[in-house]
């Protein structure tokens, strides 16, 4: 009891000299975070346009690329790309390592979710759109990604908070977002306790809310499928 | 010239051969109607006319122009999906399952063709669809989504989304066999009307009264082939083969052509 009472006395004792410090770590998170998501986004797309290629040099390199991604850890993919491409005389900084790295693994599991919305667009859509003229293109374009992307919505907030809190693998090749700076807090106050938690609330704020915006999405899209059905 | 002439078609799934050696022709402004069991490969026929599927054997032409295949130094090649979608866009298809675009509104479904396809200004396509469908008596139900329209307003809606393209020919793939039975009656009004306004029609149906009274032919199909092709009366009564008279007891009293017909 007592520990426990001494573990809060600190905690709102340093909370005001703490925040501030990890608030500016927690802006870099979500900026690896957004510019993570955006790579991933739109490699990922392409991604799942060259695997469903009918053309093998694209299919095949897709393929081996998402199977290589989703078979090694995200870790070892980020220090490849920190201290691999620096021993080969290509030194990114921190914060840009990270950023790629985890887009570029990030790429893999949304070119799944694409291929798993377009996938479940039923066949029908598709032929309706062809025998009134729509070119392949005008068919994907206008008529299977927006609807695929309405069934993909839940899959995307997901896969957001799982790279919001990938993140924070950005502290171990130095990018200087929360957690690294708490690491460095920690060795300067040995307040493990009090800055951890206080982390975790900070990653909290941003994933329960989307986590509840993906089950309100979820819902939707199961009222949608049943409408059609 | 025919509108449609269809020689030697063939086409197999696997080692199946669903259509073997189907040949006939629709001249402009004549109503056609396929019927005949299920397996009989009618639907596969309506579906290689427009290339939904790839025919393996056979010549199709539309309007004395062949399709799909492509001559080029003297060889055949498939056509480019490109060059398709553009003699597709003359070829209206109605579904079973009305196959509306389910994130689209009613007009936004009549009107994306015109606009992607014919390049024509949105407001423009939105007339066109405001029109049809009026045309099939949906006026009022421009801003509903599929999802919010029962079978028969959904599959009128696809009718007017094919009217809107002016096709020279439609193809109609049972078009009531998905809807509830007190539906079916304003679907057949809307395609009774289009007959009489003189539209080239090609209707696979289990409707045989509908097309006993509105077809100018019937074909007869079972076993991937055609058995009998003729005016109505010489293919329902006249002359019917065992092979129909079975097909047409095996139909619900309901829908059958006679009175008589033993159940």
């Amino acid at each position: 009891m007592g520990s426990m009472s001494g573990f809060w006395t600190i905690f709102w004792a340093k909370l005001s000299e703490f925040l501030p410090n990890l608030l500016v770590g927690f802006e870099v998170t979500l900026i690896v975070a957004a510019g993570s998501f955006v790579i991933a986004m739109s490699l990922g797309l392409l991604l799942a346009i060259a695997r469903q290629s009918q053309n093998r040099w694209a299919s095949v390199p897709a393929g081996i690329y998402i199977e290589f991604i989703r078979g090694t850890p995200a870790l070892t993919q980020l220090f490849i790309i920190y201290f691999g491409l620096a021993q080969l005389g290509f030194s990114l900084p921190g914060l840009v390592a990270a950023i790629a790295g985890l887009g570029l693994n990030g790429a893999a599991y949304v070119a799944e979710i694409f291929r798993a919305g377009l996938q479940a667009v039923p066949d029908g859509q598709r032929q309706a759109a062809i025998s009134l003229g729509l070119t392949p293109y005008q068919t994907f374009r206008h008529i299977r990604i927006p609807q695929a992307v309405k069934l993909m919505m839940p899959a995307f907030c997901n896969y957001a908070i799982q790279l919001l809190k990938d993140t924070s693998l950005a502290s171990v090749v130095a990018a200087p977002e929360v957690m690294f700076r708490a690491r460095a807090l920690v060795m300067e106050t040995y307040l493990s306790m009090q800055i951890y938690v206080l982390v975790g609330l900070m990653y909290l704020s941003i994933s329960i809310p989307l986590s509840i915006l993906a089950g309100r999405l979820q819902r939707r899209t199961v009222k949608m499928a049943g409408a059609a059905a | 010239m025919p509108i449609l002439s269809v020689r030697g078609l063939q086409k197999s799934f696997g080692n199946f051969n669903v259509v073997r050696d189907v040949s006939f022709e629709v001249e402009r402004g004549q109503k056609v109607a396929i019927i005949g069991p299920s397996g009989s490969g009618k639907t596969t026929v309506l579906r290689c006319i427009n290339f939904l599927e790839r025919p393996n054997g056979g010549v199709i032409e539309i309007d004395g122009e062949r399709f799909g295949v492509r001559m080029t130094g003297g060889s055949e090649r498939f056509e480019s999906d490109a060059s398709l979608a553009k003699k597709r866009a003359d070829i209206g298809f109605v579904f079973q399952r009305f196959n509306l675009f389910s994130h689209l509104t009613a007009l936004d479904n009549v009107a994306l063709a015109p606009r992607l396809v014919r390049k024509m200004p949105r407001e423009q396509a939105l007339e066109i669809g405001r029109r049809m469908l009026a045309r099939v008596g949906l006026s009022g139900k421009e801003n509903n989504y599929p999802d919010a329209l029962s079978g028969g307003q959904q599959q009128r809606v696809a009718i007017a989304r094919v009217l809107a393209m002016q096709p020279k020919l439609i193809l109609f793939d049972e078009p009531t066999s998905a809807l509830d039975p007190e539906l079916v009656g304003e679907v057949l009004a809307v395609m009774r009307d289009l007959a009489n306004e003189g539209m080239t029609m090609l209707v696979v149906t289990h409707e045989i009264r509908f097309a006993a009274e509105v077809a100018d032919r019937i074909i007869f199909m079972d076993g991937g082939q055609i058995v009998a092709d003729g005016p109505p009366r010489q293919v329902l009564y006249d002359q019917p083969t065992d092979r129909m008279k079975q097909f047409l007891r095996s139909l619900s009293s309901d829908n059958a052509p006679t009175a008589g017909a033993p159940s």
